[in-house]
């Protein structure tokens, strides 16, 4: 039976040759877009390599210190001397690490004989690796006492210790010196690398941030430094209103300088979703949530609306076909259903090329529109992993069902519910 | 033909709803996606206000203690300045190198740090107070003339501004910062007061120089520069310009490979070349201003080929069943380019309709909403006053750039089904008739 259905769609793309490319291609680019985005949103929101935790972190990485005399203010990422004396010790967190900026991209000093490479390095601490789950292909994360007594060791990602050495395999690379400006860091684990989607986990060499000289040091105004907190916690709202209180104590105890952290600490899907850790509106998923599905309806309306044209201007050439068919007895429920099977075969065709289609659109890095990385890493490529999840391919099957059934069932339903000697009657 | 035109629109108003429903909802989506888009195009391409087109930017370090390179003898402060004099001369003698000028870190024109400044007076159109964008630079190093910054007459001459070393009690403005706080006077000598609790803070301007912007993406042109004396660092951004002709990009690659081998001296060594445009296109992607740009771009490509596909889809369909119309139009005369045009101009008489509906209802929410402004923080500067930062010279410019795309969509796709029925022989098309 379903081999018959497929030689009639067959044949009936042959008769129509045009009409089935432009509804093949059209329905192709529809899905395309509605894939680019939807792998988008999933690598940047759902638990993917290494942010398995997501739906558990939670962020600071912005501080204003305001100076009440002279109304200068100073705006940036925090010191250490602050975390360590307002932003640590919450009862409602589990885990807790700090990540340094380093606004310049230092160069690895290559042996294999190219120029030297810039790299992207973030200053961290032995929870950042507890947080954030890393595939160690060799090695291990520097050990606290590493850690304490700043030695310079590093973790590295596969790729740098290729671009750096050569074709060595990860174990060969540990114990090896890795040169950032000149400075030499012991290898001590080798990590698949994270995507640059993944904004607070990727780099290519992460090091102890003791071993920067002044990481003690205080900005120019308290609070103000280069470091970033990261919190692991299944309290959120608790956690925010310790954060808050502490904050609130700090301020009122002043009475020089004001501090303020909005609506920090931010969810990792706040932070993303609102893209301004200086946000004071209250955050709602569901608002976002609705904002997506309001992209999306605008995303298929279009499509939709050129292929229900389409299919409108087909039916009217067919309506004697229904007739003959309606006069031997078939009832509209059966020709409609045959009508919509025949265009979803069409929009499943689109839909796999549509698919195919977004996968070389990342392949040829159209991922950087989306990025927000530096510009001096390249363009940001996905792996096959990352657009073949099964979650992506449920949900652009899910929208071939819908798009087919918003652009065939109304033109296909009001055309055969002609009377079939009016039918019969059309050329 | 208008009115054979008009009359074959209105007996097929039926078949041709759904297709003017649609380029009525383009129209309003273009307007969402792209306003934002062109006000950040025309934003990025206006001009600079100085050379970017002719300037590389040089990279240099020193290597830190510890380092298998490093030179303790070298490390004293008269050793380091000499050093560096050393190695700037190198630089300068480089064939196709006309100037430069030096600072530390961020301290060049398009940088990703921004210093930001109110100044009493300075103030926006509507009067609300504005900031001015700080740039401080090492006196005697060439900063302006290296730039290629514009002398104003009646102000002294960009060499002499070069030498400033007053920091901020001595500052240089840009034209329009003077245009804005003191109006048709000479701004020389003039002082902006400040007073914090006990403290007085006082700018004395000591020049003037053409209208620049900062940053690519800003579209304001007010911004205040004050020099300082030179420190010793352990890193420097050389800003070189070019001689006329060289290419930036090719400069890069060949200084770099010279670079790596003979510009070290002492302790600094050479770290990067980078033409002044990767510069610039770089911050515009660290900040997410490009991939927007280009995100909005590609997303109204997306609207528009669809519309491109339904044109050609429905007038495909309809050529078809109107064979044999064009067969009785041929054979009383008609011309195949007059076939095309009749319904080329159907097309295009449905798109004005129904862009006029689409811009109309966009008007209102525009009228609710405003329009773009362009990067986020250009609500904190006097803006550069041309078409961008007017409703209705906006509103005009945008509507016709939506307008032509959308009417060149249209054309584009009813051309071929146009072309395809105006060659039918008309024997043929009457056939059955």
């Amino acid at each position: 039976m379903i081999l018959r259905k497929l030689r009639h769609v067959w044949k009936l793309m042959a008769n129509n040759k045009l009409f089935s490319a432009i509804y093949i291609f059209g329905t192709a680019l529809a899905l395309a877009t509605v894939t680019v985005f939807a792998v988008v949103y999933y690598n940047s929101l759902a638990p993917v390599y290494p942010e398995y935790n997501r739906p558990k972190t939670a962020y600071i990485s912005h501080i204003q210190c305001d100076e009440i005399l002279n109304h200068g203010m100073s705006q940036s990422r925090l010191s250490y001397p602050f975390i360590r004396d307002y932003l640590s010790n919450f009862k409602n967190v589990d885990k807790m690490a700090l990540c340094c900026d380093i606004w310049a991209m230092p160069h690895v000093q290559t042996e294999n004989g190219v120029p030297d490479l810039k790299v992207k390095v973030t200053p961290v601490d032995t929870a950042f690796f507890e947080i954030f789950n890393f595939d160690f292909l060799a090695g291990a994360p520097f050990t606290p006492q590493e850690f304490l007594s700043g030695m310079k060791v590093a973790v590295v990602s596969e790729q740098t210790i290729r671009d750096a050495f050569g074709p060595i395999s990860p174990s060969e690379a540990l114990g090896k010196d890795i040169s950032l400006d000149f400075q030499k860091y012991k290898i001590t684990g080798v990590v698949k690398e994270a995507s640059q989607m993944q904004n607070w986990s990727y780099a290519n060499v992460y090091y102890p941030y003791t071993t920067l000289p002044d990481y003690k040091r205080e900005g120019y105004r308290p609070g103000t430094g280069n470091f970033q907190v990261i919190y692991l916690t299944d309290k959120l709202g608790e956690l925010k209103e310790e954060v808050a209180e502490t904050i609130r104590r700090y301020n009122t105890g002043n009475d020089k300088f004001n501090i303020t952290l909005w609506n920090q600490p931010q969810s990792h899907n706040e932070l993303i979703l609102t893209d301004n850790p200086l946000n004071t509106e209250p955050f709602s998923l569901w608002t976002y949530l609705a904002k997506g599905l309001g992209l999306l309806a605008i995303l298929l309306l279009v499509p939709a609306m050129n292929l229900s044209g389409m299919i409108s201007g087909q039916m009217e050439s067919r309506i004697s076909e229904m007739g003959i068919r309606k006069s031997f007895g078939a009832t509209r429920s059966v020709l409609l259903g045959e009508i919509l099977w025949e265009n979803f075969f069409l929009t499943l065709v689109g839909g796999f090329i549509g698919f195919v289609l977004a996968y070389l659109m990342f392949r040829m890095g159209i991922g950087s529109i989306f990025g927000k990385g530096d510009s001096e890493l390249g363009p940001l490529y996905l792996s096959a992993s990352q657009v073949f999840a099964p979650a992506i391919f449920g949900f652009v099957f899910v929208i071939s069902l819908l798009l087919n059934i918003l652009s065939a069932f109304v033109p296909a339903y009001r055309s055969l519910g002609k009377p079939i000697v009016e039918s019969l009657k059309e050329k | 033909m208008l009115k054979l035109i008009f009359k074959n629109l209105w007996n097929r108003r039926g078949k041709y709803a759904w297709l003017f429903i649609e380029l009525v909802t383009i129209t309003i989506i273009s307007w969402f996606i792209l306003d934002d888009a062109i006000i950040s195009t025309a934003d990025a391409n206006l001009p600079l206000g100085y050379d970017a087109d002719r300037m590389a930017l040089i990279s240099v370090r020193s290597y830190p203690e510890g380092a298998n390179n490093y030179n303790q003898a070298e490390s004293d402060s008269a050793k380091k300045a000499d050093n560096f004099k050393s190695l700037l001369a190198k630089v300068r003698s480089y064939p196709e190198v006309e100037n430069l000028t030096y600072g530390y870190g961020w301290d060049h024109m398009n940088s990703g740090s921004l210093n930001i400044s109110s100044y009493p007076g300075l103030v926006k159109p509507d009067s609300t107070p504005a900031h001015a964008i700080q740039l401080q630079f090492i006196a005697n190093t060439n900063f302006f003339e290296a730039y290629g910054f514009t002398e104003i007459e009646g102000y002294p001459s960009l060499s002499e501004l070069s030498k400033s070393t007053g920091g901020h009690k001595k500052i240089i403005i840009t034209k329009d910062f003077a245009d804005i706080c003191f109006p048709g006077e000479n701004a020389m000598g003039k002082e902006f007061v400040q007073v914090f609790g006990s403290d007085t803070v006082r700018n004395e301007i000591i020049g003037v120089v053409g209208n620049a912007r900062y940053q690519s993406f800003n579209r304001t042109n007010v911004m205040a520069f004050y020099g300082r004396e030179q420190e010793n660092s352990d890193e420097y951004e050389i800003a070189v310009r070019l001689r006329q002709g060289v290419d930036p990009d090719d400069f890069c690659r060949d200084f770099s490979q010279w670079a790596m081998e003979n510009l070290k001296t002492g302790n600094y060594y050479f770290q990067t070349a980078q033409p002044f445009s990767q510069i610039i296109s770089g911050e515009e992607y660290d900040r997410g201003i490009s991939s927007k740009r280009q995100g909005q771009w590609l997303l109204a490509a997306f609207f528009l080929i669809n519309l491109i596909l339904g044109v050609v889809g429905s007038f495909y369909l309809q050529t078809q069943r109107r064979v044999e119309e064009m067969g009785i139009h041929r054979s009383y005369g008609a011309l195949k380019r007059q076939i095309r045009a009749m319904l080329i101009g159907e097309a295009s008489v449905l798109t004005i309709l129904a862009f006029i509906v689409g811009d109309l209802i966009f008007l209102q929410i525009a009228l609710r909403n405003g329009l773009s402004e362009g990067y986020s923080n250009n609500g904190m500067f006097a803006l550069i006053d041309n078409w961008t930062s007017s409703f209705w010279p906006h509103f005009a410019v945008v509507s016709a750039i939506i307008f032509v795309l959308i009417l060149l969509c249209v054309i584009t796709g009813v051309y071929f089904p146009a072309r395809n029925v105006s060659n039918i022989n008309p024997i043929d098309a009457l056939r059955d008739e």
